[in-house]
């Protein structure tokens, strides 16, 4: 019988539409989470109200914060999850290779991200009628021009990317030593807490440096800069990596 | 198809192959036999790419399985660990698989499961055993992958799947001929399926030869016990025990043919292939009645 060639991004093409079509436990759990999130998102931020004579305002702040923070645990906890064991096993068992695994779990991660940035959107949408359908008093959104809109959706599919990418090169180290991934996270979470807020450490400039730039282009810029760094650690932890031992 | 030299596996505690040397060649069926723990899984599992060699020289495909996308996509491994997903039932498995391969056979995919009553809608985790072997099996005969690995395949199924799993990886192999490895504890049962036997023992590659010359090249000789006890010290004796007082009964390995007639008074039998392995790989002297025979002495 002679062998058939084959092409690593056919390959690849082929694993991200298996994971479409069997992760299906993620898709319900965004499902969830979002109409969760919806829920929580209708009791409102925090208010303000001033008295005064003859007349008083009262103001409601609605947000989709929380949305944005449960699809980015969403996406923490399942891009970490798709470095398991588990998973890894059922791709070898079709036709895989450490490097095209790595490819096809990037693209599935940027894909699941850009799903969670789309549904984040749709779901704040659904927040503002919603609302408007409950209220009949004044309301005000920030309005946005079609370009601002697209260039936050823009920079919030960045940073959930760069939030997968992050869970993933974390998990891919659990899963090598677990006691190595383990302090690594600990030490990161630790260090990252008490140097968020304190100027002049290098934590602080990273997170500032990578995170904030008032250019568009820039910051898009930094932000791939650090998934490709990511990637990078990836594949160095996941080249050698062992299935079904 | 696949060359080994030298080939070593390490585990983290223990060693499960070393120094394996081997060459299978291509479009044969090879049975991989040996007895528990010998290293017949991590021998297929290092040629599937799963795992990672220690040392020396492992090829398949003129390429290293570890890395190469291409034995990859032109194997399967088979075994009863296979690792499927629970959120699939078998239809869309078979499907999935059907996407990978590009020599799958989907009629006889459906016709299989038709023939070994599986359900198309039924989950894996939901199946017995036996059923879930069948399954595996199944895959394996349609995926027709160049190199088929089967490890241990009728875990579970009972006698008349198990003969009809034979003769449909004869059938299918006959139809579409390609280089199958197969292991099982049941020689007996694959012998006839056969053209080679690779004997792991002691985590080395002990005999690659064909079934043929693994039958003869153990040999039983009976008879009276000095005549016996002569032969035997002429050949490689692996077993030598008295039936009852003054006869005795030796299993001897022969490197050459015997003239039976210049030893009239031995009685020589043949042995199954798989009594031959057994004698060949058993290492403890006295076997499993040494053991109760120490222990009653304390």
């Amino acid at each position: 019988m002679s062998l058939n060639e084959v092409s690593l991004i056919d390959v690849v093409r082929k694993q991200v539409h298996f994971k479409w079509k069997s992760y299906t436990g993620i898709f319900q759990s965004l499902l969830i989470l979002q109409i969760l999130g919806l829920f929580i998102s209708t009791l409102g931020e925090g208010s303000m109200s001033e008295p005064g004579y003859g007349r008083s305002i009262s103001v409601q702040y609605y947000s989709s914060s929380i949305l944005v923070g449960m699809t980015a645990m969403w996406l923490f906890i399942n891009s970490m999850l798709l470095t398991t064991s588990a998973y890894r096993e059922d791709d070898f068992t079709f036709v895989s290779t450490r490097w095209s695994r790595l490819l096809a779990n990037f693209t599935f991660i940027i894909s699941l991200a850009l799903l969670g940035t789309v549904t984040s959107f749709l779901s704040m949408n659904v927040l503002k009628v919603y609302l408007f359908i409950k209220n009949d008093e004044l309301i005000l959104t920030n309005s946005l021009t079609f370009f601002e809109t697209i260039s936050s959706l823009v920079v919030l599919l960045s940073y959930l990317i760069l939030i997968c990418a992050a869970a993933y090169t974390i998990g891919s180290i659990i899963q090598r030593n677990k006691w190595v991934g383990f302090g690594l996270s600990m030490l990161l979470i630790v260090l990252g807490a008490i140097s968020v807020d304190y100027e002049g450490t290098p934590i602080n400039f990273l997170i500032y440096f990578i995170m904030f730039d008032s250019s568009l282009m820039l910051l898009l810029f930094k932000l791939s800069l650090a998934n490709g760094f990511l990637f990078f650690i990836s594949w160095m932890v996941s080249d050698n990596q062992e299935v079904r031992v | 198809m696949i060359e080994c030299k030298k080939l070593s596996k390490k585990y983290r505690s223990h060693s499960a192959l070393s120094n394996l040397n081997c060459t299978i060649q291509e479009n044969t069926i090879t049975g991989v036999i040996g007895r528990n723990g010998a290293g017949k899984t991590t021998f297929m599992k290092l040629i599937a790419g799963y795992l990672k060699k220690t040392s020396g020289e492992l090829h398949v495909m003129e390429e290293n399985p570890f890395t190469s996308l291409k034995v990859s996509a032109n194997s399967i491994f088979i075994d009863d660990q296979m690792s499927l997903p629970t959120s699939l039932n078998l239809k869309e498995l078979l499907n999935s698989f059907a996407r990978f391969y590009p020599n799958w056979n989907e009629p006889l995919a459906n016709e299989l499961m038709t023939y070994f009553q599986l359900p198309q809608k039924a989950y894996m985790q939901n199946l017995s055993k036996g059923m879930r072997s069948t399954f595996q099996a199944i895959i394996g005969f349609a995926a027709r992958c160049p190199l088929t690995i089967y490890d241990e395949p009728t875990t579970g199924m009972d006698a008349a799947v198990r003969k009809d799993f034979y003769r449909a990886l004869l059938k299918d192999y006959l139809a579409f001929p390609r280089t199958i490895l197969l292991s099982s504890h049941h020689l007996e049962e694959i012998e006839n399926l056969l053209e080679n036997v690779l004997i792991i023992h002691d985590q080395k590659a002990f005999m690659h030869l064909s079934v043929s010359e693994l039958k003869e090249s153990v040999v039983a000789v009976k008879g009276e016990k000095a005549a016996v006890n002569e032969f035997a010290s002429m050949h490689n004796k692996l077993s030598i025990n008295e039936s009852f007082p003054g006869m005795a009964m030796a299993v001897v390995q022969v490197n050459n043919y015997i003239r039976r007639e210049n030893f009239p008074h031995l009685t020589f039998s043949n042995l199954t292939a798989n009594e031959a392995f057994i004698y060949l790989t058993d290492s403890r002297e006295g076997g499993i009645d040494r053991v109760f025979e120490r222990s009653e002495l304390d």
